[in-house]
């Protein structure tokens, strides 16, 4: 029989103890992964919005509060269409674009969806007038406004609402739908479908993009304003700024251009979000604490325990001629399997638990990852062996007369 | 009785043919007639578009007749409500209909828009809006979309510089640039002058400015300036700033 032959009849022999042992391990493990793999998700998301929409700057109603960028509009406090203009008429530096969103919930087939109305850019060209007033009155400062020599290409597909965040052209009895409507209701380019009694022409299908405008059913905002009765308001207004500079100059500008509403841009959005994954990170530093404590205490109290049970055989064994390295080998052996199988356990356990609600904490979907997994069997593997090194020795120093003196 | 009956079917018939034919127009309203009249006599308009006679639109009535009373004979006050089905054409074609009220805007008898403002008018705001010819026609050419290339010549005998020449020639700008000229001793144009920061005393010769729609200053050049320069300038002017990250910098790549 050989040193694992042996080690194996040991735990399959006392397999509540391996239970016990393993399970503090097991959830230390399963914990760590869980909120390690939704911190990296998180903080993945917070790096992409914060590059793709660090130059934006958000206008809200006073009211409003706001977790996430993409869900800006679902709110039911809502701000005068008027302000959009006022924007407009100042002619701020740095102000890109423009695009007022005014969403509700809207039932298509059996199905609850966001209904969204936004201003396509063709609305703007009028006002577009007005900035060429402000060319002597405002000396630019800063990021300045960017000059079109006429044959600017833009893109004028349905996508740009996804790539620019605003559309150039939308008839007012069209409608763009997001993917996951698309996949949900069948509904193609082209299909005629009736909401609100209204019958639209689908104008596009926009790419899945992992938000909440995958769920989305975007119309003409007159219109929507116009079936919803809602009046010319809209939920709020995304300023596309040119650079991050320019966001971070509009704020004060236009919080004072528009005091009955609340100016945000990005890093504003994303702050809480990023102090939720501060902590999260810090949580994960104290999982791995408790793991390495109380999992250890728990496979150092069950070797220690299996040592003072298996005495007379440890004594026997040596007396037959047992190395104290074999003996300690053993109990060493032993801790490594209840650590490597606690861990790769308590790693799926986390795995499942991260991608299956990770998306529900973290807004954004969870992918495994491999190294944070295979750093969490590791660290229970070595807390198992460290754990087990003590215990290990006192065996390998266990007299085999006494095997003989309980005789 | 029956002949009568055919002749309203047919006068009804024709004047449905009439509406319908792509070259029927609806006679200009009441507001527009006085802004087509007042640009006929060489006037500003001031529009005051309104939803409510309220105390905002009076104050704003009260300093546009405080700002046009020594201008009595270079501008007039049309008034229009924009919740009036007659003048929808003028609200649309402003798009005003939904901006903050009251709205006033100057336009020059060129029709260029020289100002506008939501809300709150003060009389220095009418003041700045009487603008100079020549920057008149600058910023109705940047309204109607077009680059302007401004020749400021020292005397009457200035030519457009070559380069200028070339530029307005050149197929990828062609019709989408204006060019328009003025004298630095032209007094009408001291003001726009000095906007432009050209000092009419060391200028000996003639001086480009160069600018842009929506309402960019893309440059001022001497007269040697060449074709290439301002095709380089106009598409540098798309970067809107020294940031890394900026949008435009990032196309310009």
């Amino acid at each position: 029989m050989n040193l694992r032959l042996l080690v194996w009849k040991e735990l399959r022999e006392r397999p509540a103890a391996l239970v016990t042992s393993g399970l503090a391990v097991l959830l230390g493990v399963a914990a760590l992964v869980a909120i390690r793999h939704v911190v990296s998700a998180s903080e993945t998301e917070v790096g992409r919005q914060m590059e793709s929409l660090g130059a934006n700057v958000l206008i809200l109603p006073k009211e409003a509060t706001l977790q996430n960028y993409y869900a800006a509009d679902m709110q039911r406090h809502t701000l005068p269409e008027s302000h959009v203009s006022r924007v407009l008429i100042e002619g701020l530096p740095g102000v890109e674009r423009l695009s007022p969103k005014f969403s509700t919930t809207v039932q298509v087939g059996e199905r609850d969806v966001t209904l969204t109305g936004i201003l396509p850019q063709s609305e703007f060209q009028a006002s577009a007038a007005w900035q060429s007033v402000s060319l002597f009155s405002n000396k630019h400062v800063g990021c300045k406004k960017a000059a079109s020599s006429g044959h600017v290409a833009t893109d004028t597909s349905p996508d740009a609402l996804v790539t620019d965040r605003s559309i150039a052209e939308l008839n007012e009895n069209e409608i763009v739908v997001g993917a996951e409507v698309a996949e949900a209701t069948g509904i193609a380019a082209g299909d005629a479908l009736t909401i609100l009694g209204e019958e639209f022409r689908t104008l596009g299908v926009l790419p899945r993009t992992g938000t909440v405008d995958d769920s989305r059913i975007f119309a003409h905002l007159h219109t929507v304003q116009r079936l919803t009765g809602a009046g010319e308001v809209v939920s709020v207004i995304e300023v596309l700024g040119c650079c991050e500079d320019a966001a971070g100059q509009l704020v004060p500008q236009l919080s004072a251009l528009l005091p009955d509403a609340k100016v945000v841009t990005i890093s504003h959005v994303v702050q809480a979000q990023v102090g939720v994954n501060r902590l999260m990170g810090n949580m994960s530093l104290f999982v791995t604490a408790i793991l390495v404590v109380v999992g250890g205490s728990s496979v150092a109290g069950t070797i220690a325990a299996n040592v003072r049970d298996r005495r007379r055989e440890v004594g026997t064994l040596m007396a037959l001629g047992a190395s104290p390295g074999y003996v300690a080998g053993m109990f060493l052996l032993k801790a490594f399997w209840v650590g490597l199988g606690a861990g790769i356990v308590g790693a799926v356990l986390g795995l499942v638990a991260a991608v299956g609600w990770g998306p529900q904490w973290a807004a954004t979907a969870v992918e495994p990852l491999p190294g944070p997994t295979i750093a969490a069997v590791g660290v229970a593997v070595v807390v198992s062996l460290a754990a087990a090194y003590f215990p290990a020795r006192r065996a390998a120093k266990i007299d085999p007369c006494l095997c003989f003196q309980e005789i | 009785m029956k002949r009568f009956n055919t002749s309203i079917v047919l006068f009804a018939t024709l004047v449905a043919l009439s509406a319908a034919s792509p070259g029927w127009t609806a006679s200009p309203s009441r507001a527009e007639q006085q802004i087509g009249q007042a640009a006929a006599e060489q006037k500003y308009a001031f529009i005051v578009f309104y939803k409510k006679n309220d105390a905002a639109t009076q104050a704003v009535v009260n300093t546009l007749a405080q700002g046009i009373a020594s201008r009595k004979d270079r501008a007039v006050v049309v008034y229009v409500n924009v919740a009036d089905p007659a003048e929808k054409a003028l609200v649309d074609k402003h798009k005003t209909g939904r901006a903050p009220m009251p709205l006033t805007l100057a336009v020059a008898p060129n029709g260029a828009i020289t100002g506008i403002f939501a809300q709150k008018l003060e009389v220095k705001h009418v003041d700045a809006s009487f603008v100079t010819p020549t920057t008149a026609d600058c910023m109705k050419s940047l309204q109607d979309g077009k680059a302007v290339l401004l020749c400021v010549h020292p005397d009457e005998n200035g030519l457009a510089p070559a380069g200028v020449k070339a530029f307005e020639a050149d197929p990828q700008f062609k019709g989408r640039v204006s060019l328009v000229s003025m004298r630095l001793d032209d007094r009408a144009e001291a003001s726009f002058l000095t906007e432009l920061q050209i000092d009419a005393a060391k200028t000996r010769e003639t001086t480009v400015v160069f600018m842009a729609p929506p309402g960019v200053m893309v440059g001022k050049y001497a007269s040697s300036v060449t074709n290439a320069k301002l095709a380089a300038d106009l598409h540098a002017a798309g970067k809107c700033c020294d940031d890394p990250n900026c949008k435009h910098g990032k196309k310009a790549k």
